[in-house]
């Protein structure tokens, strides 16, 4: 009877092990749940960028309530950064030490995330699509990635401002270019990528104008005046927020009427410059098909865009009215995630969906035109799509061309 | 520089000189009579924004009639804030003050974007802010012409105020010295509460004559603020002539040396400031100022 017990122990004992090495997991993961952190501000002057969070959130909400990710669900742990660094370090930490999360999507801002890249880094915490198109999350060094467990989804800002150069250039056959842009990561990025890109096309455009204005500023009268005077055609705009809006108001006033080309994180706001403004017919490079509701007339928008916003509308209809792009943004920067979760598969840790999000090649499956990453590669997107600002039938956007990739020709 | 290009910057540094000649001129009046720096002027001043946006953008009211009520919301609150706060603190002292001063525009500026939101929001000017005149063969923005015809109006009649009005008399008396004023039956607080909401009302006529050029948000007041405090310290912050003389130099020469310099621009007023502080530090039309008995 003894020796009988001992042995079903044994037994036990080891079908247990066996079922646990079955089921590995990891911090953050249970056999019922997975917690993922994130983060950007819900107060403080510059609480519109948080909206990236609803759409992270709309889409979990529907992942989990149409089952989860293999069994598991989803437990989205938002925090609010008010936008400085200094507090998205401790929000992080609170989110990686004390609740124990197993990665982290999305975060909004260049010096938030880089205030943090060092203990992802160091903790090897899988972090899927940085809110930022800075260059810092998907560098390379000595062939492999600084840091692996990040996987950045947001076309960066170098390829975004190539892309728009080509198409002032190539297709709109500007040849005089100037560059407006704040004097931060996300400016100094734009003005890299155009002035390389001028380089490349050895002598088929000049960059003759380049201002740039600090943060805090917002009055652009005299860049405005300076970029009259370098009679450039075509204007690459890295700048965004008020100091945008009065540049381009400016340049109206003294009726310099250049083409303006814009970054993606302009979209949203740029059309409050008004009609009589370059922000009419001004192009823009977006990471994202529009929907439906942010096109000027009102139809034919993506369909997969579409469903994303209708989904939004559930969970937050006045912040996903005022701001369309903004939240539909957050859920194209989920979805990734979601896909590395599912190709994980059952056995989840860090290891395993770092190597899942790897395998990721050519997926079409987000709101992204294209999902690639490798072990050498962790900027997975590489397209924008252009559109046009227009104000009538009413302010929003048309289509220009489809998605155009920074590695198709010159 | 070409003569058109002399006078474009010409414009552009009076245009932006007239708002902090305003900003300026709040926080001498106030230093006057006070001896306080407010650094909720900002948020007064975007209280008189926000309402006016609310009322002419959200319910209809007409422009002018907004602006009015703006301006009157941001006097009352100053008046308010002086009389039930500054007046009762048990900490009297400057650096007191200055403290109650900062933490009142940090929970302005939270209720302010709770109440209002953080959107960018397109305040209505009156006039086209930009639409342009050409006079002389230069296309001169009506927005500018109106900015700075605004202001000199705005400061002309701070003067007749100050000069001519019983309580302008009695605000100089008291900046004087507020002890012997209180002796000679003066209503001190009286004098400081209309100090107060005059003060808000100049910093909110600047606001609102900023905002249709750019958009209104909480955070549209702390550049002007910054150049209008550094514009006072110029002028001399016990000189209102000072202050208009030290806005319109700040926004000339900051126009000038932008020019060539840009990444100057932004230190420039600070730069001035230091001048100012080394070598002439009552200003530059500011008087000797003898401590207080």
């Amino acid at each position: 009877m003894r020796k009988r017990v001992v042995l079903g122990v044994t037994a036990g004992l080891f079908a247990i092990a066996a079922g646990l090495s079955g089921m590995a997991q990891d911090i953050g993961v249970t056999k019922t749940k997975i917690k993922i952190g994130t983060w950007g501000p819900t107060s403080g002057p510059f609480q519109q960028f948080g909206r990236v969070m609803i759409g992270i959130e709309a889409l979990v909400n529907k992942v989990n309530r149409e089952g989860g990710i293999n069994g598991r669900q989803i437990e989205l742990l938002k925090r609010d950064d008010g936008y400085d660094p200094a507090r998205t370090k401790l929000v992080v930490k609170e989110l990686v030490e004390r609740q124990g999360v197993f990665g982290l999507v999305g975060g909004v801002g260049t010096a938030n995330g880089a205030a943090i890249l060092e203990d992802v880094r160091l903790n090897q915490i899988p972090w899927v699509s940085p809110a930022t198109g800075s260059t810092l999350f998907s560098q390379i060094k000595d062939g492999k990635p600084r840091t692996p467990s990040v996987f950045a989804t947001y076309t960066n800002y170098v390829i975004e401002s190539t892309l728009l150069l080509r198409y002032a250039v190539n297709t709109l056959k500007f040849d005089k270019i100037a560059v407006a842009y704040v004097n931060n990561s996300f400016g100094k990025e734009g003005l890299g990528g155009v002035k390389a890109e001028i380089a490349e096309l050895k002598g088929k455009a000049n960059l003759v104008g380049e201002v740039s204005h600090e943060q805090t500023e917002s009055n652009l009268a005299l860049q405005a005046l300076k970029l009259k005077d370098s009679g450039a055609e075509a204007l690459v705009l890295y700048t965004a927020g008020d100091a945008m809006l009065s540049l381009l108001r400016e340049m109206a006033k003294i009726g310099y009427k250049p083409q303006v080309l814009a970054s993606s994180v302009v979209a949203g706001a740029i059309l409050q410059a008004g009609p009589a403004t370059q922000a009419n017919g001004a192009i823009i490079a977006s990471y994202i098909p529009i929907p439906t509701a942010a096109l000027a007339d009102g139809k034919n928008g993506d369909p997969r865009a579409d469903a994303a916003f209708a989904e939004l509308l559930k969970l937050a209809p006045d912040a996903v009215k005022a701001d369309p792009l903004s939240t539909i943004a957050g859920w194209a920067f989920a979805e990734p995630l979601i896909e590395g979760l599912r190709r994980a598969g059952p056995n989840l840790t860090r290891d395993s969906f770092v190597k899942a999000m790897e395998g990721i090649t050519n997926w079409k499956g987000s709101l992204f035109n294209s999902i690639s990453f490798s072990p050498t590669d962790r900027q997975g997107n590489n397209s924008v799509f252009l559109v046009k600002g227009v104000y009538a039938p009413r302010p929003g956007f048309v289509a220009l061309s489809g998605w155009v990739s920074f590695n198709s020709e010159r | 520089m070409t003569f058109e290009q002399a006078i474009r910057l010409l414009i552009i540094g009076v245009e932006i000189g007239s708002i902090y000649a305003l900003v300026a001129l709040s926080v001498v009046l106030l230093y006057r009579t006070s001896r306080v720096l407010n650094f909720g002027q900002g948020e007064l001043a975007l209280l008189a924004c926000f309402l006016t946006f609310t009322l002419t953008s959200r319910m209809g009211v007409p422009l002018w009639l907004s602006f009015l009520a703006g301006l009157a919301a941001s006097a009352v609150a100053a008046g308010a804030f002086y009389f039930f706060l500054m007046r009762r603190a048990k900490a009297q002292d400057p650096m007191g003050l200055l403290i109650l001063t900062l933490g009142f525009s940090l929970f302005a500026n939270g209720g302010l974007s709770l109440l209002f939101g953080v959107d960018n929001k397109q305040l209505p000017g009156f006039v086209d802010v930009i639409e342009t005149w050409t006079i002389g063969g230069f296309s001169i923005s009506k927005n500018s012409v109106l900015v700075a015809v605004a202001g000199l109006i705005l400061m002309v009649a701070l003067y007749l105020f100050v000069q001519k009005s019983k309580i302008g008399l009695a605000m100089r008396a008291v900046s004087q010295n507020p002890e012997v004023a209180k002796a000679l039956g003066i209503p001190v607080n009286l004098v400081l509460v209309s100090s107060w909401a005059v003060a808000a009302i100049l910093g909110s006529a600047a606001a609102l004559l900023l905002a249709p050029a750019i958009s209104l948000n909480p955070s549209i007041m702390l550049d002007p603020l910054n150049k209008g405090f550094a514009a006072a310290v110029v002028g001399g912050m016990t000189s209102l002539p000072g202050a208009v003389l030290g806005g319109y130099l700040l926004g000339i020469i900051e126009a000038y040396v932008g020019n060539f310099v840009p990444a100057f621009k932004l230190a420039l007023a600070f730069i001035l400031v230091i001048l100012v502080l080394v070598f002439r530090p009552h200003g530059l039309l500011g008087e000797k100022e003898t401590r207080r008995a």
